[in-house]
């Protein structure tokens, strides 16, 4: 009975030990670090053309969609009123909120597809984010409905800054770009969801919430007035995006000049959000206000920015809304204004049309 | 009847651990990932190489060991993101070929391949900054004395001309004190042949700054290490910078510095 005992004592120990150091042995140290949502969703854009970095804006002249009625999809992204008052012979009339399923659906039927709002402005949002689904062959008409005839035209010409603005300051100086700070933070939910499946989500997501390009409202989660701009400044991160011509002109002139404060971000391709230029020189947590010439640029590049989660509100109008005739001062920025040239007075056709 | 209650458990544990035994057997035949970069001050960056061990035998192809879906990016000082792209022979790079590498920045690699995650970090040294040189007759090799840089390591290669003939070895490391202002580092003997009078003035010191992390894989190595080639696969025993199951490889910063004349 006392051998037993003592077995008991020597035995149990000894096995306990050696389960213990099995357990050591065991190894596989699981790697604790993860890779990031934000990086992965960058890697994947990259991946796929990166092409808010590289391709020219996919804008089609009203000229060269008339050219092309026909062959191509145009579609009238308007409220069905507007549409009905006039619109492209043969456009469709489909509403944001039911795009990208129409898109999905429909877009290899056609060699291009022609999205034209009564701006230009959303229609540049909305081809960006399906461009970025990987839609290759979409474009936006600039100057949307304004430039196809005089019937539509009230929507630019009614936001011509004609008087310059005297209550803010334009500059010459260059503002530096913030220092580097880390991408929005992006949660993908659930983890193993493929990427390509996000992304289609998110844009799908973002074209349903909409652009307005309407100068109605203060309260967008992707636009912002001029005269909003103006009362919340200093709160914003402002950048123009564009030429250095654009920005400002050498300080022997007084051609161009941007409003205080304002960041250059050069475009177009290869435009500075690229990931080894500035890109992360945006400001994650806080709010982005950008302009460009004629508000459809900044509408496409706050699209690309919105996607990787930063908070970027496109300035409504552009320059045209600032102060028109700066851009009528050097022959590189003339193209932004819309001027009478721009108006094509096509025909058009009212009604219910192809709907 | 107790006893066998008793015996058996310790029977049991026995053969447990004669499982695991097994289980390293085949450790040893594992495929690993390779990863492979140097990062360079002021120099482009010239990516990152993921690649595969091949099967004991197999004559190494690029072709056969590359790997062209890892999904890569690298992070500087914790915030800027690059992601990395195949471009060919297991190369990464970023989408435009133009980050240029800073001294004193971290960089940190992440890297996905399947459900293998890869992880490493460097920091990238300053170009050594050389105070005076020497020629010790007595010992035949040439010595440089140098501004001294927190968490980095030296080496340093005797050179003839410029270039004509060089060291391939670096003979040890110089790992200063983290209070020390500078240190000396040492090349290998001048080869005899190259003793003469005739080379005076042809024989020249260079030297090598390395991230401190260097260190445990010169000195795991055990030998004399190849200058430009920190990743030569020496056996199991060597130590690497790159974490991740059955990942080995070194992702390294490593600063060169200018050829400095020793009469």
């Amino acid at each position: 009975m006392k051998r037993i005992k003592l077995l008991k004592f020597l035995i149990i120990p000894v096995t306990l030990l050696l389960l213990a150091r099995c357990e050591k042995d065991k190894i596989t140290d699981p790697l604790s670090i993860k890779t990031e949502d934000c990086a992965r969703l960058l890697w994947y854009l990259e991946d796929e053309g990166d092409i808010i970095n590289t391709i020219p804006l996919p804008s089609l002249e009203a000229w060269e969609v008339n050219e092309n009625l026909g062959s191509s999809l145009v579609i009238d992204l308007r409220t069905n009123s507007n549409y009905m008052e006039g619109h492209i012979i043969g456009a469709i009339n489909i509403q944001h909120d039911s795009l990208f399923k129409y898109i999905q659906t429909n877009y290899l039927r056609f060699s291009d597809v022609v999205l034209v709002s009564a701006s230009g402005q959303s229609a540049a949002y909305y081809t960006s984010l399906l461009r970025l689904a990987g839609f290759s062959n979409v474009y936006y008409m600039n100057f949307g409905m304004a430039s196809w005839n005089t019937m539509f035209s009230s929507v630019w010409n009614d936001r011509l800054a004609l008087e310059p603005d005297t209550t803010i300051l334009f500059t010459h100086t260059d503002y530096p770009k913030r220092s580097f700070s880390s991408l929005p933070q992006i949660n993908i939910i659930p983890s193993n969801l493929p990427m390509k499946e996000f992304v289609e989500t998110r844009i799908e997501g973002m074209i349903k919430e909409g652009f307005d390009e309407e100068y109605s409202t203060s309260t967008s989660n992707s636009t912002m007035r001029f005269s909003d701009w103006k009362s919340r400044k200093e709160q914003l991160y402002t950048i123009c995006i564009g030429s250095q011509m654009f920005y400002s002109s050498s300080s022997d002139t007084t051609i161009t000049y941007h409003p205080e404060g304002a960041v250059l971000y050069h475009i177009p391709g290869p435009a500075d959000f690229r990931s080894t230029s500035y890109l992360q020189t945006l400001p994650s947590k806080g709010s982005i206000a950008m302009y460009s010439g004629t508000g459809q640029e900044s509408a496409f590049y706050t699209a690309y920015l919105r996607l990787l989660g930063y908070n970027v509100k496109s300035i409504l109008f552009g320059m045209n809304n600032i102060d028109y005739y700066m851009l009528l001062r050097a022959d590189e920025i003339i193209p932004y204004a819309f001027q009478l040239s721009t108006i094509m007075n096509y025909p058009f056709e009212t009604g219910q049309g192809n709907k | 009847m107790k006893k066998y209650f008793i015996i058996i458990p310790f029977i049991f544990a026995l053969i447990s651990c004669e499982k695991t035994e097994i289980v390293e057997s085949e450790i040893n035949t594992q495929t690993y990932i390779v990863v492979n970069s140097e990062l360079n001050p002021y120099k482009l960056f010239a990516g990152v190489t993921f690649t595969k061990t091949l099967p004991v035998g197999v004559p190494y192809d690029i072709k056969a060991a590359e790997l062209k879906d890892v999904k890569a990016y690298i992070k500087i000082n914790g915030v800027q993101v690059i992601p990395l792209h195949f471009t060919y022979d297991g190369i990464y790079k970023p989408k435009y070929d133009e980050l240029i590498i800073e001294k004193g920045s971290t960089y940190e690699l992440f890297a996905e391949w399947g459900e293998t995650v890869i992880y490493s970090s460097t920091k990238v040294p300053s170009p050594p900054e050389i105070i005076s040189v020497s020629y010790d007759a007595g010992g035949n090799y040439l010595q440089a004395n140098i501004k001294t840089h927190p968490d980095e390591v030296y080496g340093a290669i005797w050179v003839i001309g410029s270039g004509s003939a060089k060291d391939a070895t670096f003979p040890n490391l110089s790992i200063p004190e983290a209070s020390a202002l500078n240190t000396n580092v040492i090349t290998s003997p001048v080869p005899v042949q190259y003793r003469g009078s005739e080379y005076n003035g042809k024989r020249n010191i260079q030297v090598y700054a390395f991230d401190m992390q260097y260190t445990a894989y010169f000195n795991s190595a055990k030998v004399n290490v190849p200058v430009g080639n920190a990743f030569t696969q020496n056996g199991g025993t060597i130590n690497w910078n790159v974490f991740g199951n059955n990942v080995i490889g070194m992702f390294i910063g490593v600063a060169k510095g200018n050829q400095k004349n020793v009469n």
